[in-house]
């Protein structure tokens, strides 16, 4: 497997804890964990990771702001929001901001790994695909 | 207000988790037998660390609203909202108050009713909402983009223009625009074969998407032919971001082709100007550039 360096953004230490141990027994790399959306945007900048899993609920600057911010830095960002119902405008919108994938909350390993795999098939960095001009920029 | 051994009787009983906190120190000084029975006995733990695993008060923590901080009186409200404990992976809609404990201090109690069996049916109908989200985003991508460059196809591009033409005219934001065509191009399909045509197109592609800014919208106009909208900026401008675009072909090694150069023609925005009018001055200078040798900008 290619190795993939993963970003793991939660308020629950807990969850942080939990979801990087399920991505490191699937193979991947957690290459950093941040409790808050600021502390999730210097950290991507810091370690330009592969993939961010972000729960969408962060006190401060939520889910979708933190989105936004890490769009704004890297445009072909990988970033899969960890969620459940009762959120679903917050799901669309950060969809809508970037967003490439969503795993309901409690996270199942099977389920993580296969959103994790289905997002980097899909949208991997590839030139002419998805940076810059002629992607995602309206 | 319900008070001690009465709580205590009444809550015991109750098929719910039910836990009180001392709000002065987090320390748990209640639990219900259910809560005791099915997770163990906390009492006299911190609230955060034995019931949600943190290190430090958590930051969804409902003491802030129920009590008055400055006063450390009740508001004599209560609050209800969903939370997820990833202690035990379970789901709770929870109910939280202040009371009274009937040695004075300052409490707040929580019944948290689980709630995971009806979230997990609630969350397919979220997952539904997710993927159409995603599936409506990717059908608008493939219906915008050129799928052999990436950059925007014409319709998108279009697009683009008439809502800069839209702005120009309404908030009078000036924007130019680039025309550029691939210089002999005709000789590379014939001489290379269609294959290599295609890589120097998407090799054009790229180099657009690197040397462009933000505001620049690039779009494949036709064949070998782009567009580019560049918003806020006079043709002045614009002729330098083309001349840089040009400098950057004629710099570049298209492999098997080697040297690749374009002609552009570049117009801005004026004041009567629709779309036709727009493009037909820049396709002009974009020929004028052509005849008067090729592998230049011409305003």
């Amino acid at each position: 497997m290619k190795s993939c360096r993963i970003l793991v953004v939660d308020d629950s230490l807990i969850t942080v804890r939990k979801i990087s141990q399920a991505l490191q027994d699937l193979g991947y790399e957690i290459a950093g964990t941040s409790l808050s959306g600021e502390d999730a945007l210097l950290k991507f900048r810091e370690l330009s990771p592969d993939l961010v899993t972000m729960d969408i609920t962060l006190p401060g600057m939520n889910g979708i702001e933190t989105v936004k911010g890490i769009m704004e830095i890297d445009p072909a960002a990988l970033i899969i929001m960890i969620t459940s119902h009762g959120q679903e405008q917050m799901v669309i919108d950060s969809i809508d901001a970037g967003a490439r994938g969503y795993v309901m909350k409690p996270v199942k390993p099977e389920i993580l790994k296969e959103t994790v795999e289905k997002v980097l098939a899909n949208y991997s960095v590839n030139p002419g695909s998805d940076t810059g001009l002629g992607g995602d920029r309206d | 207000m319900i008070e001690g051994d009465l709580f205590k009787s009444l809550f015991d009983v109750i098929p719910f988790d039910i836990y009180v906190v001392d709000i002065s120190n987090y320390e748990i000084i209640y639990m219900n037998r259910k809560m005791i029975e099915e997770r163990g006995n906390f009492i006299g733990g911190r609230c955060y660390e034995r019931i949600y695993g943190e290190e430090s008060p958590c930051r969804f923590c409902k003491i802030p609203q129920v009590v008055d901080v400055e006063t450390k009186r009740s508001l004599d409200k209560t609050v209800i909202f969903d939370l997820f404990n990833p202690v035990n992976d379970r789901w709770y809609q929870v109910q939280e108050k202040a009371m009274t404990w009937p040695d004075g201090r300052i409490t707040k109690y929580s019944i948290a009713v689980d709630i995971s069996e009806l979230k997990e049916t609630q969350n397919r109908l979220a997952e539904a909402h997710a993927e159409l989200a995603l599936k409506n985003k990717t059908l608008l991508k493939l219906s915008s983009t050129d799928s052999l460059t990436g950059l925007y196809n014409r319709m998108r591009i279009e697009e683009f223009l008439e809502s800069a033409i839209y702005s120009a005219r309404r908030y009078s934001r000036p924007f130019s625009l680039i025309m550029l065509d691939i210089d002999r191009f005709k000789e590379v399909n014939d001489g290379y074969g269609h294959l290599v045509g295609d890589e120097v197109l998407v090799r054009l592609a790229e180099i657009l998407r690197t040397q462009l800014r933000k505001s620049d919208y690039a779009g494949r106009w036709g064949g070998e032919e782009f567009l580019i909208v560049t918003e806020d900026t006079d043709k002045e401008s614009c002729a330098l971001l083309a001349e840089k675009l040009r400098e950057n072909v004629e710099a570049t090694d298209f492999g098997s082709v080697k040297r690749v150069t374009i002609s552009a023609g570049v117009a801005g925005f004026e004041s009567g100007d629709d779309r036709v009018r727009l493009i037909r001055r820049v396709d002009e200078a974009m020929y004028r550039a052509k005849s008067a040798g090729r592998n230049r900008v011409e305003l």
